[in-house]
């Protein structure tokens, strides 16, 4: 393993920042901890840099124990968010900067900084100071920075959150080849979903200091293991209920049947929450025909939004129930708000959260056990 | 197209600035300033020109018999070195103390800038009187030294009396500009220079201190320009055989009435300052990161 946390925490007085995190992270592999603001991931990395002491737990690196291991003797790079490259020196002194703190002989240094610059396609800026580039350039600094010394992991704490949509797309793709041509581990962390699903190898998930799922950006966005990934990761329409005896269906609180795939009858009596993806969903206009296996749920148009590849479509079931439908954007919807229509979707399209204990206690992940992905 | 500029700059660049900010009707505002420093400096420093120049015969003779003087030529000396030590101790003492007062928690910080401000606000009078009763033969500093067997040290009416006197009373003039730029330097940057393998000593002496560089010359030139002028404090502290520019200027213009002599003196004076203060400029201008390289 490249990396492994062992039921790693940290706490500040008395706050729970991350609470017992298990994980492993393969040598090559590109990890993204996404998760909201305040859920521990950038603490988590932190640990991992040596720039925080975990309270408890231990972290190995190739093997070794490094949680007590200062962070200039770890040998792992890492990109910030807010670059921090340093302003006095050129943009060649700052990418030499980790070469010379190694006595790494100065021809040998010209030659991997520049090896490091052509990485990230800034030859010729050699002398500029990072005042006089653009965040996306200083960004692409820091990492040839951080990759100079060919660190066997290579951390990112939120690096393209300060730049603007374009330009975090193109640098999206230009970490995604780096991470390819070297073959590095890679960590990252963001809250943008969309960032992490393209990027990564494998997601970690994390809400209030633990990690909720890990799994590849698939397992996470068809499989979620609980109802917060399923609402963290992509639009999704949960519904509440208790998995019926038969364990093929759900029946709602308001008394409604969901049809859904089978669980197997032993889970029976156990809450459940079933979510369906806005894309797999489809809205006939009331009465059409449609074929037979479908799920059907009646409601009027609430709202209809185009947004370029799709359209969105709001649809109220009941004073408390609106689902969110996409529908490709290249065919006239034909609905208007106030429009009552038909919801449908098939069964198996849907996903089956169950949670430990009856039905009541939905909000609750589904496991609290720390997950451990090996 | 405005939302790609903001994302392109720099985060904790200023600002651009509007282009006609400073077009003149603004500039009426620095009028009142501007005749008060015409009355109150302009003219007196033109009226004392004119006085080298013409008292007590015209000419450069003033200056010329000056220059020839070795007591003038010691006591500008003395002049420079005692400022240059009170320079250097400000900066021993102030470096570490700005420092801390970045990394401390707000209710510290607080009471570490009133801590170096209150004897700012006390009397300059009140404040060498106390130190010379610290610091005479008999006072508590030395009484306390004898009953520890170090002995009585001669800590007044020499330079190191001035010097102890003088680095208090310009303390807060070389902290405050030091802690003005350090509290700006970004602390991640050590962050990252640990990441890239860097011992925290090493990341402090080649990120931090480079940085705060513009801070601690800032401090210390206005510590030592101020400090070539100061007359209580070493006609306090101090001796007439250790005398400070000031007190030989004191001393021809209101005993011997040498109005020209003194005036000259202070030319002179305020020549070397400002050459001292230009080569400081250059120097800095010489590496641009250190002007404005902290963010």
């Amino acid at each position: 393993m490249a990396l492994s946390l062992r039921s790693v925490r940290k706490e500040y007085g008395g706050q729970v920042a991350v609470d017992m995190i298990t994980l492993d992270i393969a040598p090559g592999e590109f990890m993204t901890f996404l998760g909201p603001s305040g859920s521990g991931k950038t603490t988590t990395l932190n640990m991992i840099a040596g720039f925080v002491q975990p309270s408890a737990g231990e972290i190995f690196m190739g093997g070794r124990e490094i949680s007590r291991v200062p962070c200039h003797k770890r040998g792992i790079g890492m990109v910030f968010q807010n670059y921090a490259l340093f302003p006095h020196m050129t943009v060649e002194q700052n990418v030499a900067y980790p070469l010379k703190q190694r006595k790494v002989p100065a021809n040998v240094r010209r030659e991997r900084v520049s090896a490091a610059l052509g990485l990230v396609q800034l030859q010729g800026m050699e002398r500029r100071r990072p005042a006089q580039l653009s965040g996306g350039q200083q960004q692409r600094v820091a990492l040839a920075r951080a990759l100079v010394y060919r660190p066997p992991v290579l951390l990112m704490d939120e690096p393209l959150g300060a730049l603007d949509k374009r330009l975090r797309e193109t640098l999206q793709f230009e970490i995604k080849r780096i991470h390819d041509e070297l073959g590095i581990t890679f960590v990252y962390v963001t809250h943008d979903q969309d960032e992490a699903l393209l990027l990564s190898d494998r997601i970690a998930v994390f809400k209030d200091g633990r990690i909720e799922q890990v799994g590849t950006a698939e397992d996470l966005y068809e499989r979620p293991a609980t109802t917060f990934v399923a609402e963290f990761v992509g639009d999704s329409n949960v519904f509440h209920g208790t998995l019926a005896a038969s364990g093929t269906s759900v029946r709602l609180d308001d008394g409604r049947e969901l049809r859904v795939p089978g669980c197997g009858a032993s889970s029976a009596g156990r809450g459940a929450a079933v979510v369906l993806r806005p894309e797999r969903a489809r809205v006939l206009v009331y009465g059409e025909a449609a074929q037979p296996s479908c799920q059907r749920l009646s409601g009027v148009v609430a709202s209809v939004h185009y947004m370029g590849s799709a359209r969105r479509i709001e649809v109220e079931i009941d004073p408390r129930r609106r689902m969110l439908v996409k529908e490709p954007a290249d065919r006239p919807s034909g609905v208007h708000p106030g429009d009552p229509v038909d919801v449908c979707w098939q069964a198996e399209d849907c996903a089956v959260i169950l949670s430990d204990e009856g039905h009541g206690t939905h909000r609750e992940p589904a496991t609290r056990r720390p997950v451990s992905a090996t | 197209m405005t939302a790609t500029l903001q994302a392109e700059r720099r985060p904790g660049s200023p600002a651009p600035r509007v282009r006609g900010d400073s077009s003149a009707p603004w500039l009426l505002l620095l009028l009142p300033a501007l005749v008060l420093l015409a009355l109150c400096f302009v003219y007196p420093l033109a009226r004392l020109l004119v006085a080298s120049l013409q008292d007590p015969v015209p000419g450069v003779g003033n200056y010329t018999d000056l220059l020839r003087s070795q007591v003038f030529r010691n006591v500008l000396g003395r002049t420079f070195l005692t400022s240059a030590i009170v320079c250097l101790t400000c900066f021993v003492l102030g470096y570490p103390y700005a420092y801390l007062m970045t990394v401390v928690s707000r209710r510290t910080r607080s009471l570490l800038l009133a801590v170096v401000l209150i004897p700012f606000w006390t009397s300059l009078m009140v404040r060498t009187f106390s130190w010379l009763v610290l610091l005479q033969d008999n006072g508590v500093i030395n009484d306390t030294l004898a009953a520890l067997g170090v002995g009585r040290l001669e800590l007044v009416r020499n330079t190191t009396g001035v010097t102890i006197g003088m680095a208090q009373v310009m303390l807060p003039f070389a902290v405050l500009p030091m802690y003005a730029v350090m509290q700006k330097i970004d602390r991640r940057l050590l962050r990252a220079a640990e990441s890239c393998g860097a011992k925290p000593v090493s990341a402090f002496a080649r990120i931090y201190f480079p940085l705060s560089l513009p801070g601690v010359a800032a401090g210390m030139s206005i510590t030592f320009v101020v400090s070539l002028g100061f007359f209580i404090t070493p006609q306090l502290l101090g001796s007439p055989s250790n005398a400070m520019l000031s007190q030989l200027m004191y001393t021809e213009i209101t005993q011997l009435g040498k109005w020209g002599y003194g005036a000259a003196m202070g030319f002179i004076l305020l020549a070397t300052a400002l050459i001292i203060l230009g080569l400081v400029r250059v120097a800095s201008r010489a590496r641009p990161a250190l002007a404005g390289g902290a963010k």
